[in-house]
């Protein structure tokens, strides 16, 4: 059960930040982004493994791979943001942590710009 | 138009349940919104495609390069390098053929039936020199002309005893050292090449 050693691996690291954060919270930090980088890569192959099979499924029902591929870019875009401004914020780097999330949500709408045009055009198209 | 609709209805289905496990996943944070607005925008596409498609307003994906839409203007650079060195190379193998044919032409002016050349040219395009021809190999054929003017007479060599040092010494046909010596000059005269940097043989035949 992997859920176990995560966990077990969170409470521990959870202790020792605990405990360093007093004394060194230049090191206390490091531990919380190793750790956090740790769980993400435990759980790495499980989502590649989704992802291959939303990809045979999405291949067997004949699915716009587009839609399928930039969903899930959208995704991965998100999530590594959210990693690293949470990351930041823990820091107490509030700042920094809010421009994370502004470079992801600039990604998302550059990557999305041309579902937004394509919309636009059929709208702009469709009157008469 | 079963099979139509069955698709329609399978493609809708199937991303609903897609983008809801995809919910699932993303982070619970600011993202949320966002990926939200996206996903949904990817829905309605996906809902009014196929009605588009009779009215062959289809939206053409493929022409809009989704696939690559990252807008990574490293990746441009990378792939305006690539084709600058595809360019170079192009240009200095026409320049290269170019520079041969030239140097047979010369070869051929002087009376010679057949010529072959190759050259080898300074390919760095970052040099100064670029485009300097570092050294011209040609390979001459007299044949037909020395049938008609046949060398005075064709000695063979004398040997004594086995001293090898004298395999090394050839009787060189002075007709063919007055032509080697005008196309060298020749050629150096046009292309400025160094005259020991011109390699010229003749094929026996």
């Amino acid at each position: 059960m992997e859920i176990f050693q995560i966990m077990g691996l969170a409470i521990i690291s959870t202790l020792l930040i605990i405990v360093l954060k007093v004394q060194k919270p230049e090191i206390a930090i490091q531990i919380s982004l190793v750790t956090g980088a740790i769980i993400f890569l435990m759980i790495l192959g499980k989502v590649a493994s989704v992802v291959e099979l939303f990809n045979t499924y999405a291949k067997q029902i004949n699915l716009d791979m587009v839609y399928f591929s930039t969903l899930l870019k959208i995704v991965g875009i998100a999530y590594i943001a959210e990693f690293g401004a949470e990351l930041c914020r823990d820091a107490g780097e509030g700042a920094i942590a809010s421009k994370v999330e502004l470079a992801g949500k600039v990604i998302i709408v550059v990557m999305a710009i041309p579902i937004v045009t394509s919309l636009l055009d059929v709208v702009i198209s469709m009157m008469p | 138009m079963i099979g139509f609709l069955k698709d329609w209805v399978l493609n809708i289905v199937t991303l609903a349940i897609f983008i809801i496990l995809i919910e699932i996943l993303i982070p619970s944070g600011k993202m949320k919104k966002t990926v939200n607005l996206f996903t949904g925008l990817i829905l309605v596409i996906a809902l009014i495609n196929p009605v588009l498609s009779i009215l062959k307003k289809e939206i053409d994906f493929s022409a809009l390069n989704i696939e690559n839409n990252y807008m990574y203007i490293g990746e441009i650079d990378i792939n305006s390098n690539n084709l600058k060195e595809s360019q170079i190379t192009q240009m200095t193998s026409v320049y290269r053929g170019k520079v041969i044919s030239q140097i047979e032409s010369i070869a051929k002016e002087e009376g010679v039936v057949d010529a072959k050349a190759d050259v080898i040219i300074n390919e760095d395009f970052y040099d100064e020199n670029f485009g300097e021809i570092m050294r011209v190999y040609l390979y001459l054929n007299m044949y037909e002309k020395t049938k008609e003017i046949k060398p005075i007479l064709s000695v063979e060599r004398v040997r004594i005893g086995n001293d090898s040092l004298e395999e090394d010494l050839k009787v060189e046909n002075p007709y063919n050292n007055k032509i080697k010596e005008k196309i060298e000059n020749k050629i150096g005269e046009i292309f400025g090449t160094q005259k020991e940097n011109i390699v010229i043989s003749f094929e026996e035949n």
